[in-house]
């Protein structure tokens, strides 16, 4: 006999009662009955893990290792699910990636998952391996080994982060990414603008610019070896396309008029981006190989800000058509266009997340600016911060967090970035060597 | 004149033999309830643990619906072939798997050995070596259990979990003292009575703090798109002090990226609640139980 105890609510209770009531009437007790429970309530936290230092294996520094396992510890923190514990509370010491931890060691100090690693030099190539053990279960949950170039130790930290993470939370992790900015140095009214990459957690900074021009609005190509952005190089600002290996520059498309505000298509073959004449700016799609332009919009407003949907097939955009700034959904040929935001204020930024579930976008309402998400139809608004100054969202790949940059007031304010989570509880500053604005986030590096 | 008092009388004596006939079975059909019903409400403790019960209904009031029509699918799925053979088959795929990545290196052999290793004795020891697991199990949740009211201060603290917590957690803070209340002594005699002997269920207290219980330890992963639709169904067996004997089987499958890890969150819910504070002369019920993890509500409420 299968009893089902559904919620707790009385009025349904009774009912589920005496239906019970009547089935055991009905029909003798058998020798015992299996208890059945639905349990749909939990309580959200961070899971707690174990991260030792990994160790060397005398070929390898032992800082080496332990700045590897510390990545591991710092990514996972930072996405707000996981809470490294303590290694003064570890009982275990010297742990080996051939052997099998004592799990009870773990359980007491409350840990539920245990990394364990090991770095080693191969060939002139670091070798990583790693073990993810359910303290609880007892059991293995992910092992893996790695090989990669010494100057990429951080690297290897980053690619053990996203396989815990992915097999722990079922979604594929974003650490092993890189974020392009646009580095500000200088004083407010004589700032040095310079487009600069680094790690997703502000390592390894690189400048990709001189300074000599004004940039904006970088965005990456869906291989993370291009990026495309406004510069203010000659008499008008024009969109370029630079590949970062090779330093390659180049103009996108031979407009007359100011081009900006340019992003990639999922396939990365279409370039979509404003252009400006007398007033009005319209989006335009050019792909890259046959150089082809379609216009998408023709309005006598601005409409800007074009980001397509991951399936290639939709792009969201901002227009003032409505006379204050909106958000817009179109299909990628232009058709079909229609109004999605609905609150009040003024919308701008839109972008698509990567797993197509929500627009995110930055929202000016009484005088604050907003960071927030909406379904692709307008829907299930949510604000996710709010400050004197916040725009530009960007998503990690795997459509979870938001990295945006705020601006601090004064005059010797200026723009940091930031991330949040889709919770709106995890927001972090990003470290970066000066001022920072207009991040975008790479796809994951392969 | 004595024809209609006779009339009168045959009538009344109608009218009560057909009132008889009428409402004895409802009559029979009330009584059961009332066996049950006034069982919960025996002691002051269990009136709180009812109305924590009540509080937590009424969130959920609203949003029962889908759950409700979810849930015998799930069920139905697996219903049949469930049971402990689905295990096997789980515990080989892993092994399998994860050698995959290593196989690079020529140590591998040597380390995948270690996994292996590392699950069976567990489950043996368990399955086989009854009287061993229970004694060695005792001391780890005596350890276990201790530890945790003071971790979950701390992890409340850092992030700002609490209010993620407050907001997706519905169970009242009531609800969150340990200690399940379970009824008192002569309340399962009073059930086993009237019901001649062989009538025994779980009270609705039982059950809600079983529940609440295992909200506590229960934290889902945060999902992705899709992630809400998951339920697992865990089948677990324990023993009269309330631990796990064995490992819990997972009782369906799914084929979602996000099963694997609802299914790790689930296992390690019930791990991490045992031993179950449940009422020993009604073991023969909770021995061997079924737990269906569907997260849908939590997300919808995030």
């Amino acid at each position: 006999m299968n009893a089902t105890f559904d919620d707790a609510d009385p009025r349904r209770r009774r009912p589920a009662l005496a239906l019970l009531m009547l089935v055991a009437l009905a029909a003798p007790a058998p020798a015992h009955a299996q208890l059945e429970l639905n349990i749909t309530q939990g309580t959200v936290q961070p899971l707690p893990i174990a991260i030792p230092d990994f160790a060397g294996d005398g070929s390898v520094a032992p800082e080496t290792a332990r700045e590897i396992s510390n990545v591991v510890a710092s990514d996972l923190r930072a996405s707000g699910l996981f809470i490294p514990i303590d290694q003064a509370a570890f009982l275990e010491q010297g742990l080996s990636t051939t052997s099998v931890p004592r799990f009870d060691d773990w359980r007491v100090v409350n840990a539920q998952a245990l990394v364990v690693g090991r770095i080693g030099n191969a060939d002139g190539k670091l070798r990583a391996e790693f073990r993810l053990w359910d303290v609880f279960a007892g059991k293995q949950l992910a092992g893996e080994q790695f090989f990669a170039r010494p100057k990429d130790a951080r690297r290897i930290g980053h690619i053990i982060a996203d396989a815990i993470y992915e097999r722990i939370t079922g979604e594929k992790g974003y650490f092993d990414t890189r974020i392009v900015f646009v580095d500000e140095s200088g004083p407010k009214n004589k700032r040095m603008k310079r487009l600069a990459i680094m790690d997703q957690d502000g390592f390894n900074v690189r400048l990709l610019t001189t300074g000599q021009n004004l940039v904006l609005t970088p965005r990456f190509s869906p291989s993370t070896q291009e990026i495309t952005y406004t510069s203010f190089e000659g008499e008008t600002p024009k969109v370029y396309l630079l590949n970062i290996e090779t330093g390659q520059k180049e103009i996108v498309g031979a407009f007359p008029g100011m081009t900006f505000a340019p992003r990639f298509s999922p396939d990365g073959q279409r370039i979509v981006m404003s252009l400006e004449r007398e007033g009005n700016s319209n989006l335009f799609a050019m792909d890259l190989r046959s150089r082809r332009t379609v216009q998408l919009t023709n309005t006598p407003a601005i409409d800007t800000a074009p980001s397509y949907s991951p399936d290639g097939r939709q792009i969201v955009f901002e227009t003032d058509r409505d006379g204050s700034r909106q958000v817009y959904v179109m299909d990628a040929n232009g058709a079909n266009q229609r109004r999605v935001s609905r609150g009040q204020g003024s919308y701008s930024t839109p972008v698509w997340s990567p797993r197509g579930d929500l627009i995110a976008f930055t929202k000016m309402s009484g005088g604050r600016f907003l960071i927030g998400v909406m379904k692709p139809d307008g829907s299930g608004e949510r604000i996710l911060t709010e400050g004197f100054h916040n725009e530009g969202p960007t998503w990690a790949p795997n459509g979870r967090v938001l990295m945006f940059f705020r601006e601090s007031p004064g005059a010797a304010g200026g723009p940091k970035l930031y991330t949040i989570d889709l919770t709106g509880y995890n927001e972090r500053q990003v470290a970066t060597p000066a001022f920072g604005s207009d991040p975008a986030w790479s796809p994951l590096i392969n | 004149m004595m024809g209609k008092s006779t009339f009168i009388s045959a009538a009344l004596h109608t009218a009560i033999v057909l009132f008889a006939l009428v409402s004895f079975p409802a009559a029979k059909m009330e009584h059961m309830p009332l066996i049950a019903i006034p069982v919960d409400l025996a002691t002051p403790s269990e009136v709180t643990k009812i109305k924590a019960g009540t509080k937590d209904a009424k969130d959920d009031a609203p949003l029962a619906g889908k759950p409700k029509e979810k849930k015998p699918e799930a069920v139905r799925e697996v219903a049949d072939k469930a049971e402990q053979p689905e295990e096997k088959p789980k515990a080989e795929q892993k092994p399998e798997e994860k050698p995959k990545p290593e196989v690079k290196k020529p140590e591998s052999p040597k380390e995948a050995a270690p996994k292996p290793e590392a699950k069976k004795p567990e489950v043996k020891k368990a399955d086989a070596k009854k009287p061993e697991e229970k004694k060695s199990a005792k001391p780890k949740q005596a350890e276990a259990t201790p530890t945790k009211p003071k971790a979950k201060p701390e992890t409340k603290r850092d992030f700002s979990t609490d209010r993620i917590a407050a907001l997706l957690n519905k169970i009242p803070d009531a609800a969150d003292e340990p200690a399940p209340v379970l009824p008192s002594e002569d309340t399962p005699r009073q059930v086993r009575g009237q019901s001649g002997g062989t009538e025994m269920t779980m009270s609705v207290n039982e059950i809600d703090a079983l529940r609440a219980r295992i909200a506590q330890c229960w934290s889902p992963p945060p999902g992705g798109l899709g992630a809400d639709q998951i339920v697992v169904k865990l089948r677990l067996k324990l023993n009269e002090d309330g631990t796990l004997v064995g490992y819990p089987a997972i009782a369906n499958r799914g084929s979602s990226p996000f099963f694997q890890a609802a299914a790790d969150s689930a296992v390690r819910a019930v791990y991490q609640c045992q031993p179950y504070t449940l009422p020993s002369e009604k073991y023969a019920l909770w021995r061997d139980m079924i737990l269906n993890f569907d997260p849908s509500e939590m997300y919808r409420a995030g």
